[in-house]
């Protein structure tokens, strides 16, 4: 109870100092590796055509330059906000993001919630967070060695946006997004109050889909930093088995009966099952 | 003055309300109300969801819904089933106490009712349910109205175009529009604005985004054919072959409660210089008919 307080003090003042209301700030609160980043590139090309500028699919950093910040560190830990001035045009300030569950102070800000199927989930997120480097490829053999560490936290933040009384957020899955991102987005923009002008949401959809790493949901800052990974070869042909896999079901690759099922009761333990979601 | 009274009336009012719902067995939050503009697809979202929890209850080998069935799915209509939001100065007639059971297939999509307003959005009393909201663009709101309202009735009034129906109806229309535009812009509330336009070109997308916010999960099989079972010319077959109306409180004395559905339809209702006085109209608001669909 005082921790909360506390929290929304902190959050209320943060905005103050940044002379910003909570409703002219979108928080893109979703679980990693669910297409954050292709809905980033997708409204940052909109928002940059929108604006007049020019365009390109290798302009990788376009989504670090549109969307700099994140809830967490600038918004809660108060560290100073890098301007941005491209959501003007749809009538907000900033759209930070957020790997949490729902807060409390989320509530006067629309939020945008992306998901994944959890076997897709922990397999892209073993290949594109811990197999790309050298520091970090031996900590888990095999994407089912993540189920603990992080299937509590990815029901956490499912269920919270779920079961959502009173709250504005858009929700989505990321199978649905990838399969018809026209009109979902589309949808999104009008949910956000804005008139979207079709042709230039879909030339930045067709240019979000000409980045293989953003259509397949498994986008990661190195990436973007030109770091190259540790075995390319290993991690190229997995990105190329997903895209033909048009970006769902690579876990059965990665997975077993056993596993399978134990994943489904770690779910059921926390009121989730794998029927819910589209697995391939 | 009054407004801000009816504000402090209504947020005193809303712990009878939650009373009163609660003694009705409805969680406020498993009551979905389809607050919409008229003639912008509240018949058809009742067809997609009746239609949708009947094949998650029964299978694709279950037949259509036919109108009277949806009727009978959906009985309540909020103004006249829950709440009388015109009586607010009558407090004997405000809470209408007439809340039928709506079909027990709801629980299946975790709702406790679905009902229908034609009401501004409502800040106070709808804070903690879900709402759905289609609207129209308003040419061919008023082309629908005219056939609604006027071609189909033996109507006494002086209405002979579907301008004028604009005309009679645009303090309305505009004031419906504008509350769910300002009640989403605080987001404050669990609130979906989709545009009829946006619902017709994209059947199937439009309706599983929709469940996706009610925080389903759409059955995409079940989508494809609850759209397929809600489309203008099967629905209308069924209104002739099962001899039902789709909406039985409405008046008409003749033709079907469906008109043609399309969007763009305007075209042939108005003039250059109609156009020119309904984009002056909108303007004083601050909207346009940019904000718009139009076809």
């Amino acid at each position: 109870m005082i921790k909360n307080s506390l929290k929304k003090l902190i959050y209320k003042l943060s905005l103050l100092e940044k002379k910003t209301k909570k409703n002219e700030i979108i928080i893109l609160a979703t679980v990693t590796k669910t297409g954050t980043h292709y809905l980033r590139f997708i409204l940052s090309y909109y928002l940059s055509l929108s604006a007049n500028e020019k365009i390109s699919s290798s302009d990788l950093s376009i989504v670090d330059r549109v969307f700099p910040n994140s809830w967490h560190v600038h918004y809660f830990y108060r560290k100073k906000l890098i301007k941005t001035d491209y959501l003007n045009v749809i009538g907000y300030k900033d759209m930070p993001r957020s790997h949490f569950p729902y807060q409390d102070s989320f509530y006067g800000s629309k939020v945008i919630h992306t998901y994944r199927n959890p076997l897709d989930y922990l397999t892209i997120l073993w290949a594109t967070k811990f197999r790309y480097s050298n520091q970090t490829k031996d900590m888990y053999l095999q994407p089912f060695d993540l189920a603990e560490d992080y299937i509590p936290d990815f029901c956490d933040q499912y269920l919270s946006m779920k079961q959502s009384i009173g709250k504005d957020i858009f929700r989505i899955s990321f199978e649905s997004l990838i399969r018809n991102p026209f009109h979902i987005v589309k949808q999104l923009l009008i949910w956000l109050g804005h008139i979207p002008n079709d042709k230039n949401l879909k030339i930045s959809i067709n240019t979000a889909n000409s980045i293989l790493t953003a259509r397949v949901g498994a986008s990661e800052k190195w990436q973007r930093d030109g770091t190259i990974a540790v075995d390319e070869a290993e991690y190229n042909t997995f990105l190329n088995e997903l895209d033909e896999m048009k970006s769902v079901g690579i876990w059965k690759k990665y997975f077993d009966d056993e596993q399978v099922k134990y994943i489904e009761s770690m779910l059921n333990k926390r009121d989730v099952t794998l029927n819910e979601f589209v697995l391939e | 003055m009054k407004k801000q009274f009816l504000r402090t009336y209504d947020s005193f009012n809303y712990l009878f309300y939650s009373y009163y719902l609660k003694k009705n067995k409805i969680d406020q939050s498993k009551l979905l109300i389809l607050g919409t503009i008229p003639r912008s697809g509240t018949h058809l979202m009742k067809f997609l969801f009746s239609n949708y929890i009947n094949l998650l209850n029964n299978g694709l080998d279950s037949k259509a819904i036919k109108p009277n069935e949806m009727n009978e799915f959906f009985p309540n209509n909020y103004q006249y089933s829950y709440f009388n939001l015109k009586a607010r100065s009558r407090p004997n007639k405000m809470y209408v106490k007439n809340i039928k059971k709506p079909t027990p297939m709801l629980r299946k999509i975790g709702l406790d009712d679905l009902t229908r307003s034609h009401a501004y959005f409502q800040e106070v009393y709808w804070k903690n349910s879900p709402v759905l909201h289609t609207y129209r663009n308003p040419l061919d709101y008023s082309v629908s109205m005219y056939h609604y309202m006027f071609k189909k009735r033996n109507s006494n009034l002086d209405i002979n175009s579907a301008m004028d129906v604009f005309e009679m109806y645009k303090e309305y229309y505009i004031g419906t529009y504008l509350s769910y535009v300002h009640a989403s812009s605080q987001a404050k509330f669990k609130l979906l604005r989709v545009p009829y336009e946006q619902l017709m070109n994209n059947k199937e997308n439009s309706f599983a985004i929709i469940l996706h916010w009610l925080g389903l999960e759409p059955n995409d099989h079940y989508v494809e054919e609850a759209c397929k079972r809600s489309s203008i010319n099967k629905v209308v077959k069924l209104e002739n072959v099962s001899q039902s109306k789709i909406n039985p409180e409405a008046s008409l004395q003749k033709g079907s409660f469906i008109n043609n559905g399309g969007v763009g339809q305007w075209k042939e209702y108005f003039s250059s210089s109609d156009i020119v006085s309904v984009e002056k109209s909108l303007n004083k608001k601050n909207i346009s008919l940019d904000d718009f669909d139009i076809g």
